[in-house]
């Protein structure tokens, strides 16, 4: 829709029902106002936007939105970060924390704002932080950010530079018509459906600790000590269910280990609270799908909970309209959190239904088991994550971690073997090699979080995995760069155990359909090539 | 698109943005000597003349193009090369 177009809409429009609303931008909202009254028009809708005054966006974010009133936000990069704005030139240095922080800030006012209907234009940032990578990083953080907070993706191609240099427009001539279309169908959408269903993750969300590693014994969920986040957390969700909220939880995990803590009868959150508890080893994606489809709910009224950057990443890229939030890392930022949690699911008169509600709703979901779905391709993603795998030879000197790790990892564990250090030493003074690898990515390190240790004849005998690190195709990465190495490894010694699904999962995909336990054929060749495209992913130093 | 008929378009436009009468002249129309070409109307000009000529107009060109000659000048050599036609 263009000027002319534009124009002759409105002047042949012969009313209609009213279409009020609060466009509010960081820039110039007046040019806007032709072409917001021209596609209402062609909705038959006689628009009455209110624009808020020139970069006031801000302030207005920072006070209750007004009862009834309907608001459309139009976000760039620096509504998030607004050492980001172009106009108020590059700043002399930029701390990344710094803008992450002032950028969750700002998401959490907007997660404030519930009933806001939320565009989001990806104009390209100034180069803020001296490493380029770093700022694409950054630019595409803010935009998963918008993503979660359910906000509609505008096109790049949108943002116009020169004019929002000259006047404040940040939508140039060509888009103006289209984001209009856009803006006026945000304002006249049905008000966004309640919440009704809230997903959560378990390890290290309803309790610390993984349960899969850590045992019930292990992880903690009692008001004392690492337990006492989680404690508080489970407390609100069970307020939410007393409120008719549905509860349910994905985690990648065996069913009987995933219950362990509810079945253990000292938690918070019993078994009976929740519709469902999902455990399994398909993309939560999928899961949550297949949830939102068996309880027939849109997938509008799911929340979901994860400590996990990827698994966020997931679910928001495949499920856009699931609100995702991230259960914070620091104690510090939980109180913010819960607001944020509390807040999309307002409170309201409670009935016996709503009580009973889990009750009705669970009969729905019994038996489901999640279809096995691919999850989304993550490249982009954990390219962004900028990880390096630091890969340490452990065959001299201290093998402390390494060995720990092989001994306590269950999910990702090649046979379940323990070994012990004696065991170890053995193994490398016939001339075998122990190596382990700690991941590293833009938010800090991960740890030692991978060990292998290899026999003098080339097979695997250990190969362990944090479950921490799922997802991120480390596991990928070090068997093709170790098949990549002069001498690489012609087997593993693969056994199946209660708990090691995911191993499973992985070593029949490398190395074809497994046939009992034994030593399974590994083709590095093979593995170097098909795999190399997950090396790319990684900086991969040796030690 | 011919010279004659971006001309016509631009001139429609250029009345239309600036909220003039059907038939006025514009072939000396200047931000100097027309009132209603303030801030906000050449903003809305330079959108107009973006999205119905399919052109992305810099930051100095917007600033520079305050006068119909200069627009047509601008339009006509980012359109075809038409420029000196009129």
């Amino acid at each position: 829709m263009n000027f002319l177009e534009a124009r002759r809409l409105v002047a042949t429009f012969e009313g209609g029902a009213p279409l009020p609303f609060v466009f509010g931008l960081s820039g110039t909202g007046e040019p806007f106002e032709l072409y917001l009254r021209a596609a209402a028009a062609q909705l038959g809708r006689a628009a009455d936007p209110t624009l808020l005054p020139f970069n006031t966006l801000a302030q207005t974010l920072r006070r209750p939105p007004d009862a009834g009133v309907v608001e459309v936000l139009l976000l760039v990069p620096w509504d998030f970060v607004p050492e980001a704005d172009w106009r108020s030139g590059v700043p002399e240095a930029a701390d990344e924390e710094q803008l992450r922080a002032r950028a969750t800030e700002t998401a959490r006012l907007l997660a404030q704002r519930t009933a806001a209907r939320l565009l989001y234009l990806p104009a390209p940032l100034p180069p803020l932080l001296p490493d380029a990578a770093r700022s694409t990083a950054l630019a595409r953080w803010i935009e998963s950010l918008a993503a979660g907070l359910g906000a509609r993706l505008l096109p790049p191609t949108a943002f116009a530079l020169g004019g929002y240099l000259s006047s404040g427009c940040p939508v140039g001539g060509h888009s103006i018509g289209e984001v209009a279309r856009a803006v006026v169908a945000a304002a006249a959408a049905p008000p966004p459906e309640p919440k009704k269903v809230l997903v959560t993750d378990l390890d290290n969300v309803l309790w610390s600790g993984l349960i899969a590693d850590d045992g019930v014994d292990g992880v903690a969920f009692e008001p004392v000590g690492r337990g006492y986040p989680h404690f508080v957390y489970q407390s609100v969700l069970r307020r939410l269910r007393g409120e008719g909220t549905l509860i349910a939880a994905v985690t990648r995990n065996d069913a009987d280990v995933a219950l362990g803590p509810f079945r253990s009868g000292r938690m918070l959150l019993r078994e009976a609270d929740f519709v469902a508890i999902v455990a399994s080893y398909h993309a939560k994606s999928a899961q949550i799908r297949e949830l939102a489809e068996r309880l027939n709910l849109g997938l509008d009224q799911f929340v979901f909970v994860d400590d996990n950057p990827v698994e966020l990443a997931e679910v928001s890229q495949l499920l856009p309209a699931v609100r995702c939030l991230a259960f914070p890392a620091q104690d510090g930022d939980l109180a913010a959190f819960l607001d944020d949690l509390a807040a999309l699911f307002p409170h309201r008169e409670i009935t016996a239904e709503d009580r009973a509600r889990t009750e009705l709703y669970r009969r729905r979901v019994e038996g489901m088991v999640p279809s096995d779905l691919a999850g989304a391709d993550l490249t982009r993603f954990l390219r962004d994550l900028q990880m390096t795998l630091t890969i340490h030879d452990r065959s001299r000197g201290d093998r402390t971690r390494a060995v720990q790790l092989i001994n306590k990892t269950n999910q990702f564990n090649l046979n379940g073997s323990r070994v012990t250090d004696e065991d170890v030493a053995t193994i490398l003074q016939n001339g075998g090699r122990l190596l382990s690898a700690t991941l590293s990515d833009r938010s800090g390190s991960h740890g030692e979080i991978l060990a292998c240790l290899v026999t003098a004849d080339g097979a695997i005998t250990a190969l362990v995995l944090s479950c921490r690190v799922f997802q991120r195709r480390v596991e990928y990465a070090f068997l093709a760069w170790l098949a990549s190495q002069p001498s690489p490894p012609r087997g593993a010694h693969w056994a199946s155990t209660p708990r090691n699904a995911p191993l499973r999962q992985f070593l029949g995909e490398v190395a074809g359909p497994l046939n009992g336990a034994g030593l399974v054929r590994l083709d590095p060749a093979s593995i170097a090539t098909r795999y190399a495209r997950d090396v790319e992913l990684f900086a991969i130093r040796e030690e | 698109m011919k010279s004659s008929e971006m001309e016509h378009k631009l001139q429609e436009i250029v009345r239309a943005a600036l909220e003039l009468g059907p038939g006025t002249d514009v072939s000396h129309a200047a931000q100097a000597n027309v009132a209603s070409w303030d801030s906000l109307a050449h903003v809305s000009l330079m959108l107009a003349i973006e999205g119905e000529f399919g052109l992305v107009i810099g930051m100095r060109d917007q600033l520079e193009l305050t006068s119909y000659d200069a627009i047509r000048r601008y339009v006509a050599q980012h359109n075809g090369g038409n420029g000196g036609s009129a």
